[in-house]
């Protein structure tokens, strides 16, 4: 029996996309700027990160560059603000933030059309779409339910001039 | 547990419980992604719905990148004479979905060997045509090279090389 091919998980996925090698086995990016994205992506996800599962090595990670920018005696606002202000000055390699945003795409389409809507309505600002009518309210007075015969029900309105 | 908020200092470092009042890379690393919960540095558009959804995944990596980073650092294990290996995984399907099974597999042997604290090359490339093939070379002890083939055989077989897939042994001499 031929067993089923298990999905590869989303963490599996994520590190395959770090170590991408070309055609000829050469890997895209080097161990250096993955080491300086991963701490990129844990900053992004900050405020869903579970520090306490977090490795000592993979803090470490995170703090070096913290000692490295001086954060130590920062707020919390001045903390984000310098932690920018580096990454706009020595970003991450821009393919492999690529390579992630598709990568969350993915995942968002596999949310469902929902999520993928409501991501983009936070994206561009705009407030979750409200549903036309409340479920179980009464209909509106003078709309007809929709269905093939609807034009037949309509009253006519005595609102038209005649020429 | 320091209260976050406002600032991080070497007193909350230590109150963070890792060091005695020496900055440890560590308790600061811990303590920024802390601060960062209620003042999120805007540094990637990562929609809210997937935060919770692959915050676990993140640290995951984040936890498997520096497992494999750090490989390089760790003695290898006494285990006898060491030995020059050459390991190949041979797949005949053409599809790109199975590229992306032995893209994984690939990732799945360099944890392995950061594991087994051995340092191997892992190379995906194609070979004679659409076939894909996975090479494994380097110096490894014996032991660790058995552990690793058997690891190979049954995630091969995970992910259903199992007809597909041999894990051949082309060099294997001392060295």
């Amino acid at each position: 029996m031929t067993p089923q091919p298990h999905s590869p998980t989303a963490a599996e996925q994520m590190l395959a996309l770090c170590l991408r090698a070309d055609p000829d086995g050469a890997r895209l990016y080097s161990d250096a700027e993955v080491a300086a994205f991963v701490p990129f992506l844990l900053f992004a996800f900050a405020p869903a990160i579970d520090t306490s599962a977090l490795s000592p090595a993979a803090r470490a990670l995170v703090g070096s560059l913290a000692q490295r920018l001086h954060l130590d005696g920062k707020d919390a606002a001045a903390t984000a603000a310098a932690l920018r202000a580096h990454f706009a000055a020595e970003p991450p390699n821009v393919k492999l933030v690529q390579d992630f945003e598709r990568f969350f795409r993915e995942v968002l389409g596999e949310l469902g059309p929902g999520a993928a809507a409501s991501a983009f309505a936070s994206f561009v600002g705009a407030a979750a779409p409200k549903p036309l009518s409340t479920a179980g309210a009464p209909r509106p007075a003078g709309t007809v339910p929709a269905s093939p015969f609807a034009r037949f029900q309509v009253q006519p309105t005595s609102t038209k001039k005649e020429s | 547990m320091p209260e976050i908020g406002n600032r991080l200092t070497t007193g909350q470092v230590g109150a963070a419980g890792t060091t005695s009042g020496a900055q440890d890379a560590a308790s600061i690393g811990a303590l920024v992604l802390l601060a960062l919960k209620s003042q999120p540095a805007g540094l990637m558009s990562v929609p809210k719905e997937l935060l919770e959804q692959l915050a676990t995944a993140v640290v995951e990596l984040a936890n498997d990148v520096v497992k494999l980073q750090g490989a390089g650092a760790v003695a290898p294990p006494a285990g006898g004479p060491r030995i020059e290996a050459q390991l190949t995984i041979t797949s005949n399907c053409s599809q790109p979905r199975q590229r992306e099974h032995l893209d994984g597999l690939a990732s799945k042997i360099r944890l392995k060997c950061a594991e087994l604290g051995i340092k191997l090359d892992v190379k995906l490339g194609v070979k004679y045509g659409m076939t894909w093939q996975l090479e494994v070379g380097g110096q490894a002890s014996k032991a660790a090279l058995d552990a690793l083939r058997g690891y190979i055989g049954s995630e091969a077989r995970g992910i259903g090389l199992t007809d597909l897939a041999k894990v051949d042994v082309n060099k294997y001499d001392l060295v």
